[in-house]
């Protein structure tokens, strides 16, 4: 990187409320240094805005964006950048790209999460309560409180182990939503239902823990995977697709188990 | 926690047809099913290139299956209704889900194009499936083309004439059965229709490529190392059928393939047998 800083031209999505109507609303951000995180970047922008050092078209005043750890583990930062959920680099969130990934000059789009499940809040919050409430219908074993269990009191193989851990790394920030173009929930649901059907903890709400976040995913309006392969690509755990077939596997062991009970 | 946890809501064949995974599944079973036929539809129908002789002994053996063909094309007739139904279904759920869309376009990394348009190659397909058997099951598309036969004469079956009357010839005590061979070729050989039978069979292609592979996804057998294999098969049956089936419209209409007709007879009401 030859030049210190970079001058950029921003289009975010501006949005009062979540039954106002939105727009994408320019905004010149110069002394962006490359070493800026995504979220820094939109910090100075929010600086410059708030100081009327950059020209706040509309009046919309700081630009509202989810965020809370900063170090890729909270799934906080939704936002799509330049038509991809957690930008152009693969298996990173927002909070951890950087500014090198782009060039001095570059134009930016900035788009809230979209899909009918997640309403948008305001600018680039969405309301993704909806995820909640699937794990709240099954994405959790029944252990017995007290004192703690025996470090290695139930043994698990390294494979399921390894395996289960892969598919436990989601950080249910929803990209793989963002990024279907049925907004299907399904590479989440399946993450969440692979994680705990490779463990014997999981086991005994196997049936009725894949049912009930089905019947609640599709409650809450997400679409069905037609096998695109998008929210693999766009999740930053790199979740695989084997989490979406593990999930089709259960459902279909699990309705005919549970068929007239 | 509690009931939630401890009750599954109802499972069963009810959830093929009410939830997102369901109908997929539903898709995916009917949808093979539609494969196998094609496949072999594809096979039986490349008898063509091994002549008259060949080809309508096949046909007459299909059409003697009587009853059984029946239970056949109706058992077809209802996958088709279920997979399009579950089709529509699914097309319709995703797209109340997805219907607040990017204003700066989302930028696919990994689907196809026939991923992306299977509705619309489906439709394609729809419409082909309909004018196919109106044009040769039920002859009523093209009835000049429909109607040749042949006449069993010394033990061997001899083309005829387009003058020939077959009601006349089966009171006259002929035996005669249908000449699907010259109805497949002349059929064929009228430039629209040989075209629509080309884009009907690439549109049929494109559809198999993602097809084949998502319902390997969808029954839950592309686990692991499996995927890199899975992930060939249905662009490796899309093209089998690209080559096979578009191979015969074209022989058709560039009269690689013309009706062979040495040992026709004469009209059997001009006193033929």
């Amino acid at each position: 990187m030859s030049k210190q800083t970079m001058s950029l031209t921003l289009h975010i999505w501006r949005q009062p409320g979540p039954d106002r109507p939105g727009r994408l609303v320019p905004y010149k951000v110069t002394d962006v240094s490359p070493d800026m995180s995504f979220l820094e970047m939109l910090d100075v922008l929010n600086e410059g805005i708030i100081e009327g050092k950059i020209k706040d078209v509309g009046n919309y005043g700081p630009v509202v964006f989810d965020h809370d750890c900063r170090e890729g583990i909270c799934g906080m930062c939704s936002m799509v950048v330049n038509g991809e959920p957690h930008g152009p680099r693969r298996g990173t969130t927002t909070c951890q790209l950087h500014m090198r990934s782009f060039e001095d000059g570059d134009e930016i789009y900035i788009e809230p999460w979209r899909a009918k499940a997640f309403p948008i809040v305001k600018d680039l919050v969405v309301d993704r309560s909806a995820f909640d409430n699937i794990i709240a219908a099954g994405g959790f074993i029944s252990v017995n409180t007290g004192s703690a269990p025996d470090a290695n009191a139930i043994p698990i193989g390294k494979r399921d182990a390894d395996e289960a851990f892969d598919y436990a790394a989601c950080i249910g920030c929803g990209a793989c939503v963002a990024a279907c173009p049925n907004a299907s929930a399904m590479l989440f649901v399946g993450a969440k239902v692979a994680h705990l059907v490779k463990m014997p903890q999981g086991q005994v709400e196997r049936e009725s823990r894949v049912i009930n976040m089905v019947s609640t995913m599709d409650d809450a309006g997400f679409g069905a995977c037609t096998n695109h392969g998008e929210c693999s690509r766009s999740c930053p755990k790199e979740i695989s697709l084997d989490a979406i077939m593990l999930l089709n596997r259960e459902y279909m062991r699990a309705t005919v188990k549970t068929r007239g009970k | 926690m509690s009931q939630q946890s401890q009750t599954a809501k109802p499972g069963g064949l009810g959830a093929l047809f009410t939830s997102t995974i369901g109908l997929k599944v539903l898709m995916a079973v009917t949808g093979a099913a539609l494969v196998l036929f094609v496949v072999q539809h594809m096979f039986a129908n490349l008898q063509i290139f091994a002549g008259r002789e060949v080809y309508n002994e096949y046909a007459h053996f299909m059409q003697s299956l009587g009853k059984l063909l029946w239970v056949a094309r109706l058992g077809l007739i209802l996958i088709v209704v279920l997979h399009i139904w579950a089709a529509v279904h699914v097309a319709r759920l995703n797209d109340e889900a997805r219907q607040h869309r990017y204003h700066k376009p989302r930028k696919y990394q990994v689907t196809t194009p026939w991923a992306r348009y299977m509705l619309f190659s489906g439709v394609v397909i729809f419409l082909f499936i309909v004018y196919h058997i109106l044009h040769f099951t039920a002859g009523l598309a093209d009835p000049a083309v429909f109607n040749h036969w042949e006449v069993l004469v010394a033990g061997h079956w001899m083309p005829t004439p387009d003058s020939f009357d077959p009601a006349a010839a089966v009171a006259a005590g002929a035996e005669i059965r249908h000449d699907a061979y010259e109805m497949f070729i002349l059929g064929l050989q009228k430039p629209m229709v040989g075209l629509f039978y080309v884009v009907a069979n690439i549109a049929l292609a494109m559809h198999l490529a993602h097809a084949c592979t998502s319902m390997f996804q969808t029954l839950g057998l592309s686990y692991g190392k499996y995927r890199p294999f899975v992930v060939l098969i249905g662009p490796a049956i899309g093209a089998l059928l690209l080559v096979g089936n578009v191979l015969m419209p074209l022989a058709m209409m560039t009269g690689m393939v013309q009706v062979d007709t040495i040992g026709a007879v004469a009209p059997v009401s001009h006193g033929g047998h």
